[in-house]
C-alpha cells in the first residue's frame, strides 16, 4: 500500500548552458520538484504548446504536451534565439499559460533588466549562480497560483517583486549597464546532450 | 633443509610477496597537498616496515595499515581542499555543489566539474585562436569570456571567474591591451584549476577504494 505523499510540482527549466542545466536540475530535484530541462526558449514554447512564429517547425502541437502540467517556468535571460525575456512575454500573452509563474535567472546584475522582467510579469529574478536558498523561494509562487486557479472569481494581486542575491562572495559584479536588456552576441556550440530531458 | 629452514623460507617468501605488492614506497612527508602527479598519489599510503615482523603479525597489521592508508588519504584530501579555498581557487559555490551531492547522486560534483573542464577548455582554445587572427573579433571574444565567466561562477572556480571579470572590465573601457593581458593568466588559472581538481577527485576515488568516507568540510 502506498501512502499518498504531497503532490510533486513540475518545473520547466530553460538554459542554453549544459552546465547550468545540470545545476538547476539538481537544485530543483533536491527540493522535490519534478524537472524538465530544455536548452532554448523555442523548445520551451514547443513543450508548453505554444507555436513560436519564428520557429521553422510547422508541425502541429502534440496533444501529449497539453497533459503535462507545468507549475513553474525558470529560465535564463541571455540565450541565443529567443531570450528569457521573450519567453516570459509569450507565456504572459498566452491565455492558457499566463498563470504559470515565471522566474528569470541572469548572471548580470542590471537594474533596468530586472525591472523590465518584473514589469512583464516575472515572479522572481535570481542572480546566478542559483542556490538552494533561491529555490526555496519558489514554492509560494506555485501555491499562490494553484489557489488562484481554485478561486477563479477572486481578483488576487499577483505581483511579487522580490529580487534575491547570491549569498556567496561575488563582489563588484555590476557591469556598466550599457544595454537595455540586450544580451551580448552569444556564440555557443550546442553539445549533444538531448535538448529535452524529462526526468 | 630442515623444517625450521623451510618455515623461515616460507616466511621470507610471504615477506617478499608483501614488498612486491607495494607499488612505490613513500614517506609520509613527501605527500603534500600540492601534488599534481597522479602516479605518486595513487601509491600514497602503504609503508613497508619490518617485513619479518610484519609477516608474523600479518592479519592485524594489514588492517592497521589500511586504517593508516585511509587516514592519510583523508588528511591529504582535507589539506588540499582547504588550501584551494584559502588560495581563492575555489569559493563558496563549490561548497554548494558538494551539498547537492548525496548517496543518490554520488558523482554530481565530478560530473559538473568535468562538464566545466570540457566547456572551459573549448572556450579558452577559441579565445587564444581568435586573438591570433589578423583581424580580432573582440565582440566574439567578449561573448566567449561571458560564457566562461558564467560557467566558472556556477561551479565556484573563483580565480577563473575573477580574471574573466577583469577582462570584461577592460573590454568595457575599450582597453585592448588590458584584454590581451588577461588571456595568458586565464589559461594558467584553468590549467592550475584542472590539475588541482583532478588530484582532488583522484584522492576521493582512493579514499572510497580504501573503504573510507570523504571528509565533509565546512568553509
Amino acid at each position: 500500500m502506498t501512502v499518498e505523499t504531497q503532490p510533486q510540482f513540475h518545473v520547466l527549466a530553460v538554459d542554453d548552458s549544459v552546465l547550468d542545466r545540470k545545476l538547476i536540475e539538481r537544485l530543483l530535484k533536491t527540493s522535490s520538484y519534478q524537472v524538465t530541462t530544455v536548452d532554448s526558449g523555442t523548445k520551451a514554447l514547443e513543450f508548453l504548446g505554444i507555436q513560436d512564429e519564428n520557429s521553422e517547425n510547422a508541425a502541429s502541437v502534440s496533444p501529449h504536451h497539453q497533459e503535462v502540467e507545468v507549475n513553474l517556468i525558470i529560465t535564463d535571460y541571455c540565450m541565443p534565439g529567443i531570450t528569457g525575456y521573450d519567453l516570459l512575454k509569450k507565456v504572459k500573452e498566452s491565455s492558457s499559460l499566463r498563470d504559470i509563474p515565471v522566474v528569470i535567472m541572469s548572471s548580470e546584475n542590471i537594474p533596468s533588466r530586472i525591472s523590465r522582467c518584473m514589469e512583464e510579469g516575472a515572479d522572481e529574478f535570481f542572480l546566478k549562480p542559483v542556490q538552494l536558498s533561491d529555490v526555496s523561494r519558489l514554492k509560494p509562487h506555485i501555491l499562490k497560483k494553484s489557489v488562484k486557479c481554485q478561486d477563479e472569481n477572486q481578483n488576487q494581486n499577483k505581483s511579487v517583486t522580490t529580487i534575491s542575491s547570491p549569498t556567496n562572495n561575488v563582489s563588484g559584479n555590476k557591469r556598466k549597464a550599457t544595454d537595455d536588456g540586450i544580451c551580448s552576441e552569444r556564440i555557443r556550440t550546442r553539445y549533444s546532450a538531448g535538448p529535452v530531458t524529462i526526468v | 633443509m630442515n623444517s625450521q629452514d623451510l618455515q623461515n623460507l616460507q616466511l621470507i617468501q610471504i615477506a617478499l610477496e608483501r614488498i612486491r605488492n607495494v607499488e612505490r614506497p613513500l614517506s609520509v612527508s613527501s605527500v603534500s597537498p600540492f601534488i599534481n602527479n597522479s602516479t605518486i598519489l595513487s601509491s600514497c599510503g602503504v609503508l613497508c616496515l619490518n617485513p619479518t615482523q610484519e609477516s608474523i603479525n600479518q592479519e592485524g597489521n594489514t588492517q592497521r595499515e589500511k586504517a593508516m592508508d585511509v587516514n592519510m588519504l583523508q588528511r591529504t584530501y582535507s589539506d588540499l581542499l582547504t588550501s584551494l579555498f584559502r588560495e581563492g581557487i575555489l569559493n563558496q559555490q563549490f561548497t554548494e555543489l558538494q551539498q547537492l551531492q548525496d548517496e543518490n547522486n554520488p558523482g554530481f560534483v565530478y560530473e559538473v566539474v568535468s562538464l566545466f573542464f570540457e566547456d572551459a577548455g573549448r572556450l579558452i582554445n577559441e579565445l587564444i585562436s581568435n586573438f591570433n587572427q589578423q583581424a580580432v573579433d573582440y565582440k566574439k571574444i567578449d561573448a566567449y569570456v561571458h560564457q566562461l565567466k558564467g560557467s566558472s561562477a556556477s561551479i565556484g572556480a573563483e580565480k577563473i571567474r575573477s580574471v574573466c571579470q577583469t577582462f570584461r572590465e577592460y573590454y568595457d573601457k575599450n582597453d585592448i591591451q588590458g584584454c590581451y593581458n588577461c588571456i595568458q593568466p586565464l589559461n594558467q588559472e584553468f590549467v592550475t584549476f584542472k590539475s588541482k581538481l583532478e588530484a582532488l577527485f583522484t584522492l576521493e576515488q582512493q579514499i572510497v577504494a580504501a573503504g573510507g568516507s570523504i571528509p565533509m568540510m565546512r568553509h
